[in-house]
């Protein structure tokens, strides 16, 4: 009797510890599935939401213009923009790196660059984040550029951290658009 | 600002840097270690400015990624019209720089072009972030089993 109550215990006491040290001890996956909204200027000064791209399924892009793997990253972005729909994806490039003296004036020369030096127009939302850098403190700490793609509901599906080629983030945006 | 011609390996053409005192930058040594101490020298010719700083910011170019922490260092008159600085790497997983001098002449900032230097590696062969691999956590996470193991066990034996 003793033992079955002591083995009752024990198995309790195992389980407990495990769920514990699991959940506080880091073990738990890095995605953030819990998709959140954020607000951002577009370069036309116009105050966007996140949740303003609900239905579709948005590639955000936390970017800046002195980073070399974010122009490299912005001829990725267009590809998307080329083989997908507007109805169906958005993709938004957030320059992050305010803090950092980056302005709406040096993204737009940015997108002037793409366009009169490659030829290359640069189709989607574009915009800065805040004086305080909230979009950067939340979704590029680890630097840029920094992706996510979320779904139809705004839930994060994936991210990445770094440049990341066409083919990975289309073959996300696809399951990202089967996702009920 | 990084040249978009430059990316694709056509001829660069640099709004900045052209016709300005600004002169060449020099880092010594050629190719740094990561976590390394970098001298980091220009001269600057023409009418002395007000202020000399160096903005290098730190990248990892097989991830893609450059971190947000760039330095914006002072750069004191340390010769005739050289300009030089020290400058301590921050990243162990960096594999090159870019280095840009900002001068404040007759209260307009002008700037150089930027100056990519790789870097040769890391000097205590650490690479870095693991990218989210837990490695203190899994031992938590194995030393909480075996103390649980030995008190069932202590618990069977009573």
């Amino acid at each position: 009797m003793m033992i079955s109550v002591g083995k009752k215990l024990g198995f309790l006491l195992n389980i407990f510890l495990i769920i514990f040290i699991s959940i506080f001890s880091g073990c738990t996956e890095e995605k953030n599935n819990t998709g959140d909204d954020f607000s951002f200027t577009t370069l036309e000064g116009e105050m966007k939401r996140l949740s303003d791209f609900y239905g579709k399924v948005v590639v955000l892009d936390c970017m800046a213009v002195n980073c070399q793997p974010c122009m490299y990253q912005l001829f990725e972005l267009k590809k998307i923009s080329q083989n997908y729909s507007s109805t169906e994806v958005a993709i938004i490039s957030i320059d992050v790196w305010v803090s950092n003296g980056e302005n709406a004036s040096m993204l737009q020369q940015l997108i002037n660059d793409f366009k009169n030096q490659v030829n290359l127009t640069l189709d989607w939302t574009f915009g800065v984040d805040d004086e305080e850098g909230s979009i950067e403190s939340r979704y590029a700490t680890q630097g840029v550029p920094s992706l996510y793609i979320y779904d139809k509901n705004g839930n994060i599906y994936y991210s990445h951290v770094g440049y990341e080629d066409y083919t990975v983030l289309a073959s996300k945006i696809d399951e990202a658009l089967r996702e009920k | 600002m990084i040249s978009v011609l430059g990316l694709i390996g056509a001829t660069a053409i640099s709004a900045v840097g052209t016709g300005l005192p600004i002169g060449t930058i020099s880092v010594t040594p050629l190719a740094p270690a990561a976590l390394s101490t970098v001298t980091i020298s220009v001269p600057i010719s023409g009418e002395v400015p007000s202020e000399v700083r160096v903005n290098v910011q730190e990248c990892n170019g097989n991830t893609g990624i450059c971190y947000p922490d760039i330095q914006n260092v002072s750069m004191p008159l340390t010769s005739s019209n050289i300009y030089r600085t020290d400058v301590t790497l921050k990243h162990s997983d960096a594999t090159y720089i870019t280095v840009k001098v900002v001068t404040k002449i007759s209260g307009a900032w002008q700037q150089s072009s930027e100056k990519k230097v790789n870097l040769s590696g890391t000097p205590d062969g650490n690479n870095g972030d693991d990218k989210g691999t837990p490695g203190f956590e899994l031992i938590v996470f194995l030393i909480a089993i075996g103390v649980s193991l030995i008190v069932i066990t202590r618990k069977r034996v009573k």
